[in-house]
C-alpha cells in the first residue's frame, strides 16, 4: 500500500517537485515587473494633466484586463464541471475565481486612487468600479459558500460562478443607465516612452498571470491527488 | 409505465414543455395550500416588511424628499422581507426530508424549480399587497392611475426576477450549514441589478412629468434580467441537488 | 423494471469508508433483509438503490438501464425513510394525493383513500400529517412510498414506532407486494418480523457485506446466524 501511495505521489508526470518551467516563468515574472517598476518611476515622464497619481495606471489596467481574462476561465471551468462533473474543471473554475478576486481587489485599490485625482473622489458610481465590486463581492461570497456548503460545495460553486458573470454584466448596463453621464473619461495621449512602459508593465503582469495559473492548477491537482490517496486508505481499511 | 424488454435499453425520454408545467404547477399549488394552511410566510414576513417601511419612515420623517427616499425604502422592504420568505419556503421542504421525496418523484428537476419559483412569486406579492399601501399611506404618495399600473408593472418584473434568481440559490443552500447567513451574502450582490433598475425605475413615476422614454427602457432590462437569469438557472439547476 | 443490482459499489464520505465493495441483486417477488449493527451501511446501501446518492465507486444497475442513466428509474422506486418524507401542514390525503399526481396516477385520489383506508388512517386522513402519533406517521409514509405502485420497495425499520395490530397490516401489505412481483428491500432489527418476511438475507458489518443467505430462515435460526456473523466479524 504505502508503495503504491509513494508511486503516485512520487510519479514523474504528476511529480511533487516544481517543474522547471514554472520556476523559470516566475522568475520571469518578477524579473519583468520589476523592470516596468523601475521605468515607471524612473523612465516614463510625469503626465501633464494627472500629474505623479497618473503611474496607477501602469498598474491599474494590467489587472483589470487579467481580472477581464478570468470571468471567462471561471465560466468554462463552471460549465465544463456541471456538465462533467470532472475535478479538473472545478479546479480551473476554483483558479478562475480567486484570480479574478486578486485583481479584481487591485483594481479596487487603485481605481478609488485614481479616481480621487481625476473625479474629485475616492469613489464615484462608475460603470466599471460598480461591476467589479459587485463581482468582486460574489466571487467572494462564492469563495465562502464553497467552504461552508459540504458535500455539494462544488456544484454550488460552479453555478454561482456563472450567475456572477452574467450578473456582472447586468450590473454594467443598469449602472450604465443609472449615471446617464459618465465621470469624464482621460483620453489619454502617451508619449513612446509612457507606452513602452505600459507594455512592458503589461507584459510583466501576463507573465504573472500565467505563473499563479499554473500554480493554482497545480496545487489543486495536487490536493486531488492528496484527497484520492486519503479515500484509498480509507478504502484499504485505513479507517478515519 | 411499460414493463422493459429483458435486453433492450429504453429509449432515453426527455419530458416534454407541457409536463414540466403540469409538474410544476402541482409543486406550486401544494406550497400555496400549505401557505393557505398555515398561513405562517404571509404573516411574518408581511409583518416585517411593515416594519421595514416604518423604521424608514421614522429615519427620513424630517423633511426628506419623499421622491428620492420612497423607491429605495420600498425596494428594500421586498429586497428584506423577500430573504425572510425564501428561507422558510426551503425549511418547509427540509424538514420531514421532502425534498429528497420530490426528487425522488419522476417528476422533472424542472418542474420543481419552476414550481417553487412560482410558488415563491405568489408570496412576494402578497407580502408587497402590505409593503405599497403601507408606503403610500406613511408617506402621502399621490400617484396617478397610469404611474399605479406603472408601478405594479415594475414591482412584478423586480419580484419575478427576485423569485428565479432567489429560488435557485435557497434551493442550492438547503442543506448547508448556517445556510440562512449564507443566502443572504450570495442573493444580495445577485439581485443588485434588479435593485438598482427598480429603485431608478420607480423613482422615475414620482417626477412631474413621466419620461416615458427612459421608464421603457428600464421595464425591457428588468424583463431581460428575468429571463437571462430563468434560462441560466433552469440549466444550472439540473445537475445541482445531488446526494 | 425487474432488476436492481450493487455490483461492488464504495462509498466514501469525506474520510469515512461507509460502503466497501458491496454487491447485492435483488430478485422480483422477494423480500430481502439488510441487517447489522448500527453505522454499517445499511441506509447508506438503501440510499444508493433509491439512486439519489450515488456510489463513489462501482455500479448502480436498474432494469436495463446503464449506470449513469440511473435516476430515469426513480418512478419505480418507492422509499420509505426514517424522515416522515410528507408535509405536517397537510392533511395526510393531501400529502399522499400530492405524491400521486407527481407518480402519474390514474385516480390519484381514489388510490389515496384506499391506501390509507389498508393502513387504518380513514378516520385521521383529514387532520393534518403533523398532530399524528409516531405509529401514524409511520403508515402515512408507508401510503406514500406505495401510492406510484414501485416495481423496487425499499424499507427503513418499517415496523418501528407501529403496534401489534398495524405490524401485522404492514406484514401482509408487503408480503402482497412480493406476490405482485416487487423487489423489497428492507432494514430491520426485529428478527420475529424478519423472519416471518424475508426470502432471502443480507448481513453488513462495518460497510462489508459479511454474509447472505438466500432462502428462509425462522426466527431462532435467523438470530443464531445473525449472532455469528456480527460476532465474527467484531
Amino acid at each position: 500500500m504505502e508503495q503504491a501511495i509513494r508511486a503516485e505521489l512520487f510519479d514523474s508526470k504528476k511529480g511533487l517537485p516544481t517543474p522547471p518551467v514554472l520556476v523559470l516563468l516566475s522568475l520571469a515574472a518578477a524579473g519583468v515587473i520589476a523592470a516596468a517598476a523601475w521605468m515607471v518611476f524612473f523612465y516614463a515622464p510625469i503626465e501633464k494633466e494627472m500629474g505623479f497619481v497618473q503611474k496607477i495606471f501602469y498598474f491599474h489596467v494590467p489587472s483589470a484586463w487579467l481580472m477581464l481574462w478570468s470571468a471567462p476561465l471561471m465560466a468554462v471551468g463552471s460549465i465544463g464541471y456541471l456538465v462533467t462533473k470532472k475535478d479538473k474543471w472545478d479546479r480551473l473554475s476554483d483558479a478562475g475565481v480567486e484570480l479574478a478576486i486578486v485583481f479584481g481587489a487591485l483594481v479596487m485599490i487603485t481605481g478609488p486612487l485614481w479616481g480621487r485625482k481625476a473625479w474629485g473622489a475616492y469613489w464615484v458610481w462608475d460603470v466599471r468600479l460598480t461591476s467589479t465590486l459587485v463581482l468582486v463581492l460574489t466571487l467572494v461570497a462564492c469563495k465562502i459558500v464553497r467552504g461552508y456548503a459540504g458535500s455539494s460545495a462544488k456544484q454550488i460553486a460552479a453555478g454561482l460562478s456563472i450567475l456572477a458573470v452574467l450578473n456582472a454584466i447586468f450590473v454594467w448596463v443598469s449602472v450604465d443607465l443609472w449615471q446617464g453621464s459618465h465621470p469624464p473619461k482621460l483620453v489619454q495621449t502617451l508619449s513612446a516612452e509612457m507606452k513602452s512602459t505600459f507594455w512592458l508593465s503589461v507584459l510583466g503582469f501576463h507573465l504573472a498571470y500565467g505563473a499563479l495559473l499554473w500554480s493554482r492548477l497545480r496545487m489543486g491537482k495536487l490536493r486531488t491527488a492528496l484527497d484520492r490517496l486519503q479515500m484509498k486508505a480509507v478504502e484499504a481499511g485505513y479507517d478515519d | 409505465m411499460t414493463e422493459d424488454a429483458a435486453v433492450a435499453v429504453p429509449e432515453k425520454q426527455e419530458p416534454g414543455i407541457f409536463a414540466v408545467l403540469r409538474g410544476a404547477l402541482f409543486v406550486a399549488k401544494k406550497d400555496l395550500r400549505v401557505e393557505w394552511r398555515s398561513k405562517e410566510i404571509l404573516l411574518t414576513t408581511g409583518y416585517f416588511g411593515l416594519f421595514v417601511v416604518l423604521v424608514f419612515s421614522f429615519s427620513f420623517v424630517a423633511g426628506a424628499e419623499k421622491e428620492s427616499v420612497v423607491p429605495g425604502i420600498l425596494w428594500v422592504a421586498i429586497a428584506f422581507s423577500g430573504a425572510l420568505g425564501l428561507g422558510r419556503v426551503f425549511e418547509r421542504e427540509r424538514e420531514g426530508d421532502c425534498i429528497r421525496a420530490l426528487l425522488l418523484s419522476p417528476i422533472a428537476r424542472t418542474s420543481i424549480y419552476l414550481g417553487k419559483v412560482l410558488g415563491v412569486l405568489v408570496f412576494m406579492v402578497g407580502v408587497q399587497a402590505v409593503v405599497l399601501p403601507a408606503v403610500w399611506f406613511f408617506f402621502n404618495l399621490r400617484l396617478s392611475m397610469t404611474n399605479v399600473a406603472y408601478l405594479l408593472g415594475i414591482v412584478t418584473l423586480g419580484t419575478l426576477g427576485y423569485a428565479i434568481v432567489g429560488t435557485l440559490l435557497a434551493s442550492m443552500l438547503i442543506r448547508a450549514r448556517s445556510k440562512d447567513v449564507l443566502l443572504a451574502i450570495v442573493l444580495y450582490p445577485l439581485i443588485l441589478p434588479m435593485l438598482i433598475i427598480g429603485v431608478q425605475a420607480t423613482g422615475l413615476l414620482f417626477a412631474p412629468e413621466l419620461n416615458l422614454t427612459e421608464l421603457k427602457v428600464y421595464l425591457r432590462v428588468l424583463g431581460l434580467y428575468d429571463a437571462v437569469f430563468l434560462v441560466a438557472n433552469l440549466w444550472i439547476f439540473e445537475p445541482l441537488l445531488m446526494d | 423494471m425487474n432488476r436492481a443490482e450493487a455490483r461492488n459499489v464504495t462509498k466514501v464520505y469525506g474520510a469515512h469508508r461507509a460502503l466497501h465493495k458491496v454487491s447485492l441483486s435483488l430478485t422480483p417477488g422477494c423480500v430481502t433483509a439488510l441487517m447489522g449493527p448500527n453505522g454499517a451501511g445499511k441506509t447508506t446501501l438503501l440510499w444508493l438503490f433509491s439512486t439519489l446518492s450515488r456510489p463513489t465507486s462501482g455500479t448502480m444497475h436498474f432494469g436495463a438501464l446503464p449506470p449513469e442513466r440511473a435516476k430515469e428509474a426513480r418512478g419505480w422506486i418507492g422509499l420509505l425513510s426514517h424522515a416522515s418524507l410528507t408535509y405536517g401542514d397537510l392533511s395526510g390525503l393531501e400529502n399522499v394525493v400530492f405524491f400521486g399526481k407527481l407518480y402519474g396516477a390514474e385516480a390519484p385520489e381514489r388510490e389515496a383513500r384506499a391506501l390509507l383506508t389498508e393502513f387504518g388512517l380513514e378516520d385521521a386522513m383529514h387532520r393534518p400529517a403533523k398532530t399524528y402519533s409516531r405509529g401514524m406517521t409511520q403508515r402515512l409514509g408507508l401510503a406514500r412510498a406505495l401510492i406510484g405502485r414501485p416495481k423496487l420497495v425499499l424499507l427503513d425499520e418499517p415496523f418501528t414506532g407501529l403496534d401489534r395490530a398495524s405490524t401485522r397490516t404492514v406484514i401482509e401489505r408487503i408480503g402482497l407486494l412480493r406476490d405482485q412481483g416487487a423487489m423489497v428491500l428492507m432494514i430491520s432489527h426485529d428478527v420475529e418480523t424478519t423472519a416471518e418476511l424475508a426470502d432471502e438475507f443480507a448481513i453488513l458489518v462495518r460497510g462489508k457485506l459479511k454474509h447472505t443467505h438466500e432462502g428462509r430462515l425462522d426466527a431462532a435460526a435467523l438470530r443464531d446466524e445473525y449472532a455469528r456473523v456480527a460476532e465474527g466479524a467484531a
